[in-house]
């Protein structure tokens, strides 16, 4: 692995600009000094210290120019909720970036399953996927409702193609995300194109795609990024992130896994880890 | 290849490389990925009478500048009930020991009896008693400084299991020898040196310290020459009739080896897997160049033991 580098001890950056992009959920942005060539790759994170807090794991949401960065919170639990709190000017502590990112691959269509929150990292692979002038980028972009179908202008404004869903049908098909992507596949397969997937949301969904992908072979060309997991160092260390299985954490083995090692992974889409190590259903 | 296997005490373990308690052994699987990935024994992350969630992040934090950590995790473990259930999935060929914390001798007893009866399928090769966690109340360094409470809760474990129980002491005080002779008068079967050092960090923009327990304790490259000393005074105290297994700040086979010198006869190694997405290549490392360095000398592995007190 290329030695990527990393801030390792939380350094306290201004908010430079916080925008809400619902009623709980807002985009924070933060100056990196121009020195750090941070070079993230899309589905990395940082920790996001809240002094005198607690501190989160966050996935990238944006970059530009290795120096404006921003990440998408919703308020979750405590520590996210009090992020919401926070106004311009206050100080957060930042390390990162963390983690297995997405690959970016050149195969000639690129679908991207957002579900949710799930959105927020694939923003930065959306853009990037863009300036590399990917050929075809087609996003299922899914919610519960419309009001969380986040960035909706920003990705209208772009020129690849969007299908929506939402779970309570207030805005474009209602229903799964995952339906479309069969319908999609299914499609495809007489096409003879090459497909990547990439993919964010509840594990539930994530759990559902990879169902789908393995019914077309595709699991190899899949990568999903787990999020809402509890992450405590970052670095594979602590042991408070590993899922049961293979023994791979989520912290620096993932948090992007493609779909043939997720299928090794005996936690994934039903159990989780708290803080103390205990396993719950999801 | 030189013979590596090497005997602590009565455990007999193929190579005398260990992975330390609280590095990755919180699940059944990852104990099973580090075993096999070549590490000659593994040790589960402390486990304690009640669930704890740890302290508020952060809670570890990587300076690279010292190649250290800064932690205060903070003891979190799901409680031994649950724990221990965990540790029925080992897999059977699996070295494992289990480490343990608690505030009072019958708090040990608890949890070690309970041990032995869930785990008879799968028996630990030595119940590790923490007794040297320098971040939290109550326990740990709380009980691991008074000779006269090491020698309590030493004996009433050793009368409750036949499992070996090794004492791990922390640097945090001014006579370890004192405390050592303790556990071993008590019956202790080895002990295991040293736990982190008490530090912490201030965040000078801020102006308040990072760790979310305001202080924790500091492991790796750095603290490497303070657990050396550490084995070569236990060494020069009890020579070698008690086993010690050396740990802080090992990275590579001159690292353990400079360790054995001093005394040790079997090392942990906990900080430096930050180093690699597998610990395979690190283990792989230390045991060639123990290797080549034995057939260097001309020496075996258990001869090496100590050699610098000569
Ligand atoms: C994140 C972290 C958690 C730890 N948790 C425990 C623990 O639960 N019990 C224990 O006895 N030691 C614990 N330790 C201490 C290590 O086992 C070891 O004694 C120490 O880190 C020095 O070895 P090293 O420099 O190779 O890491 C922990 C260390 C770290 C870095
Ligand atoms: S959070 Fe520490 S190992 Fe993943």
């Amino acid at each position: 692995m290329n030695k990527q580098n990393r801030i390792e001890i939380p350094l306290c950056l201004t908010i430079t600009d916080l925008v809400f992009e619902g009623e709980k959920t807002a985009t924070f942005s933060f100056h990196l000094p121009a020195n750090l060539e941070l070079n993230p790759i899309p589905g990395q994170y940082f920790m996001l210290w809240l002094p005198g807090d607690d501190e989160i794991p966050i996935s990238i949401s944006q970059i530009e120019n290795n120096e404006k960065i921003q990440f998408t919170i919703c308020s979750k639990g405590q520590t996210s909720a009090n992020f919401l709190r926070m106004n311009k000017g206050d100080l957060v502590g930042l390390r990162g970036p963390y983690g297995n990112g997405f690959d970016i691959s050149d195969k000639e269509v690129a679908i991207i399953i957002a579900g949710g929150m799930g959105i927020a990292p694939l923003r930065f692979i959306i853009s990037t996927l863009i300036s590399r002038t990917q050929k075809k980028i087609l996003l299922i972009h899914g919610a519960r409702t419309h009001d969380e179908l986040f960035f909706k202008e920003e990705l209208n404004n772009t020129d690849i193609d969007i299908r929506y869903c939402t779970d309570d049908g207030s805005f474009g098909f209602h229903g799964f995300p995952t339906i479309i992507l069969e319908e999609i596949l299914q499609k495809a397969q007489q096409k003879n194109l090459s497909h990547e997937i990439y993919s964010c949301g509840p594990e539930k969904m994530l759990k559902g795609i990879l169902d789908i992908v393995n019914q077309f072979n595709l699991e190899k060309n899949a990568q999903f990024s787990l999020a809402d997991r509890y992450i405590r160092c970052g670095f594979g260390i602590c042991g408070s992130c590993y899922l049961d299985g293979v023994g791979l954490s989520i912290c620096r083995d993932g948090p992007v896994f493609r779909g043939d090692v997720l299928q090794k992974i005996t936690d994934f889409g039903s159990f989780g880890r708290n803080a103390n190590g205990s396993k719950y259903r999801l | 290849m030189t013979e590596l296997k090497t005997l602590i005490g009565t455990v007999r373990i193929r190579n005398p490389i260990i992975l330390s308690s609280g590095i990755w052994g919180s699940t059944y699987s990852t104990l099973n990925r580090a075993y096999k990935e070549g590490f000659g024994a593994v040790t589960t992350k402390s486990v304690g009478l009640n669930p704890r969630k740890g302290h508020p992040n952060p809670s570890v934090i990587y300076i690279p500048e010292i190649k250290s950590i800064l932690n205060a995790v903070g003891l979190a473990n799901p409680g031994y009930d649950a724990f221990s259930e965990e540790l029925r999935e080992i897999n059977p060929d699996v070295k494992y020991s289990v480490s343990i914390f608690g505030s009072s001798s019958t708090e040990f007893q608890q949890i070690i009896q309970h041990m032995d009866n869930n785990l008879t399928g799968n028996t630990p090769i030595a119940y590790e008693l923490n007794l040297s966690c320098p971040h939290a109340k109550k326990v740990g360094i709380a009980v691991g400084t008074d000779p006269n409470i090491v020698y309590t809760i030493v004996e009433a474990c050793k009368v409750r299991t036949k499992v070996p129980i090794w004492v791990k002491l922390t640097p945090n005080i001014t006579n370890i020898k004192s405390v050592a002779e303790s556990a071993i008068s008590a019956g202790a079967d080895a002990i295991v040196a040293i736990n982190t050092i008490k530090a912490m960090m201030i965040d000078i923009h801020i102006k308040k310290p990072v760790l979310g327990n305001i202080s924790g304790g500091l492991s790796g490259q750095a603290i490497k020459p303070i657990g050396v000393r550490v084995i070569y005074d236990l060494y020069e105290r009890f020579g070698s009739e008690i086993p010690l297994v050396g740990v802080g700040g090992i990275s590579s086979w001159q690292d353990a080896i400079e360790y054995i010198l001093a005394g040790a006869t079997a090392i942990q190694i906990g900080s430096a897997l930050i180093d690699y997405d597998a610990p395979q290549t690190l283990i792989h490392n230390i045991l060639n160049g123990l290797n080549e360095y034995l057939s260097r000398e001309g020496k075996s592995f258990s001869q090496l033991r100590g050699l610098a007190h000569e």
